[in-house]
């Protein structure tokens, strides 16, 4: 048994190691990001481009800026956030149910595979006429598309990750007293749990996309959505990739801030999924 | 006391191909009594239906007729009262090792201490009191299956059922869990049924080995180990028993 200094340098240097890792991969990622922005305003500044068509970086950044003092930004992106979490809530936990089911119950499975399989093959933005219809132009009508989305993914993720549950593990749950739910909540669920994870991963960046289009479609108050709509009409350009950049940017956050913890604290530390350098 | 009874069992399996469907019959009218307390040990050749026994008894497959029971009581299914020890471990790998020893106790409804107590007894019974935390992937094969070893018992069950549980180690590691068995054993003096191919084991360990052969598959020997514990591997009696169960395993039925 190593000392307790021995094991506080081995996590030290553990720690070290992890931290170089992610500056190197943040530091590679941006080199072509600063490349590109540099070509574009210089290439602005020689007039190449129509400032209209293609504001000046720094301009899109002054835009940026500007939201912000406005207070619009931040109340987009939490406007834009709270769909996003309301919708995957419900989304996953009816998802995750009926895919447990599906995946340990054949009479379930038999019963709900064509239907999952025929509402896949329909784009969940393809049923925007039909919710507008029954909701009006209000939250619910975005809500219902993105719960629907949701529900859609992580059923099919969670059904092939239960069916592919060696069957064992599952022997052993049972005869260790899990019958039941408590079979669904002790065993199925960690064991799924690697795949579930990637339907979470699938889920989340559908859903962002069709929040975004949703937004734009119904036009309602606030959401980043929304504010591309409003920008267009405006023809405020700068304002149009100002949007776009911070959906873009706020959609790689929710990888970093929940979905990677999340893999880090459950698979990767119990080895279920390989952590590659 | 747990007597585990098996009567005049049928177990066939349909085995479906292109053109059509054949049934084997893996058992018929198939009878065993192990007494109360009694290690018994299966042996026979890969294929015969050594580990279809196990699954009957506990309960994971059905028979096709017949009847098990443990005490008088059916079997229907899997229950608290048949604790099992797998080939491949299948220990839960979201789980510590504390935890998956807790598995069962969880079932069983026990609280937070009660259950840290009986976890504590079995850490220390398996010889892994100091590797509570550590999840099964940092534990090498000997050591996930002393927590597969301590999991089964810590339920208090009635049998222990074990399917090859060393099957999947290596020469030298199975001989260490034989040995830390057979003390576990003489401490927690449980009904065994125990399944392997390996007769070696089966004379170390047992009171009494039973040799499965053929198709349906009958106990074409069933011997007690009449030697005293600890046992010596290398004892001429052994040597004798051993040679005895070779030549009922290798006969062709
Ligand atoms: N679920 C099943 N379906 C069809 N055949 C099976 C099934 N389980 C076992 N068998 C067959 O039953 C026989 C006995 O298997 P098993 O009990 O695993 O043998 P052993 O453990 O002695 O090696 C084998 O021929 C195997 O192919
Ligand atoms: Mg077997």
């Amino acid at each position: 048994m190593p000392g307790a200094a021995g094991s506080q340098s081995v996590f030290a240097g553990m720690a070290r190691r992890a931290g170089a890792r992610f500056a190197r991969n943040w530091i590679y990622g941006l080199v072509p990001v600063v490349v590109i922005l540099g070509a574009w305003e210089i290439a602005s500044a020689m007039g190449a481009f129509s400032p209209l068509l293609f504001p000046a970086p720094h301009r899109i950044f002054a835009a940026l800026w500007q939201m912000w003092l406005e207070g619009s930004l931040i109340a987009d992106i939490l406007g834009t956030l709270r769909r996003l979490v309301i919708g995957v809530a419900f989304g996953s936990v009816v998802g995750i149910a009926l895919g447990a089911l599906m995946g340990y119950v054949g009479a379930w499975e038999r019963m709900l595979s064509p239907m999952v399989n025929f509402f896949l093959a329909i784009p969940g933005t393809a049923l925007f006429p039909v919710t507008m219809m029954w909701f009006g132009l209000n939250e619910m009508a975005i809500l219902f598309i993105i719960v629907f989305e949701v529900a859609l993914t992580t059923i099919v993720s969670t059904w092939t990750g239960v069916k592919s549950i060696d069957p064992m593990t599952i022997n052993a749950g049972r005869s260790l007293g899990a019958e039941g739910i408590a079979l669904f909540w002790r065993v199925l669920i960690p064991a799924a749990l690697p795949s579930i994870i990637g339907g979470l991963r699938i889920a989340f960046s559908r859903a962002w996309r069709i929040i975004i289009v949703a937004e734009m479609l119904v036009a309602i108050g606030h959401g980043l959505g929304y504010r591309l709509f409003w920008a267009r009409e405006m023809f405020m350009s700068d304002r149009l990739y100002a949007g776009l950049l911070i959906v873009g940017v706020v959609g790689i956050l929710i990888e970093r801030v929940f979905l990677r913890p999340l893999e880090k604290l459950t698979v990767q530390r119990w080895g279920t999924v390989r952590e590659l350098d | 006391m747990a007597r585990l009874t098996l009567s005049r069992i049928d177990k066939s399996f349909v085995v479906a191909n292109l053109r059509r469907e054949q049934r084997f019959h893996i058992f018929q009218n198939f009878s065993i009594d192990i007494a109360d307390r009694q290690f018994v040990s299966v042996v026979g050749p890969s294929g015969c239906g050594k580990s279809t026994l196990l699954n009957l008894v506990a309960g994971i497959e059905a028979c096709t007729a017949g009847s098990i029971a443990v005490d008088g009581e059916p079997v229907r299914g899997p229950g608290l009262d048949r604790g099992i020890v797998f080939q491949q471990f299948a220990l839960f790998p979201w789980l510590t090792a504390r935890d998956n020893i807790e598995f069962g106790l969880r079932s069983k409804g026990l609280g937070a201490a009660e259950r840290r107590r009986i976890s504590d007894e079995h850490l220390a019974l398996v010889g892994l009191g100091d590797f509570a935390d550590y999840f099964p992937n940092r534990l090498s094969g000997g050591m996930k299956q002393r927590v597969g070893i301590g999991r089964a018992l810590a339920i208090d069950p009635k049998v222990l059922l074990m399917d090859e549980p060393f099957g999947a180690l290596d020469a030298l590691t199975r001989e260490t869990m034989q040995n830390t068995l057979a003390e576990i054993w003489e401490r927690r003096h449980k009904t065994v049924l125990f399944i392997t191919h390996d007769i070696r084991e089966a004379v170390f360990l047992s009171d009494r080995v039973v040799v499965l052969n053929g198709r349906p598959a009958r106990a074409v020997l069933d011997v007690a180990i009449d030697l005293p514990r600890p046992r010596d591997r290398h004892g001429e009696a052994f040597g004798k028993y051993e040679d005895l169960l070779q030549d009922a395993v290798r006969e062709v039925h």
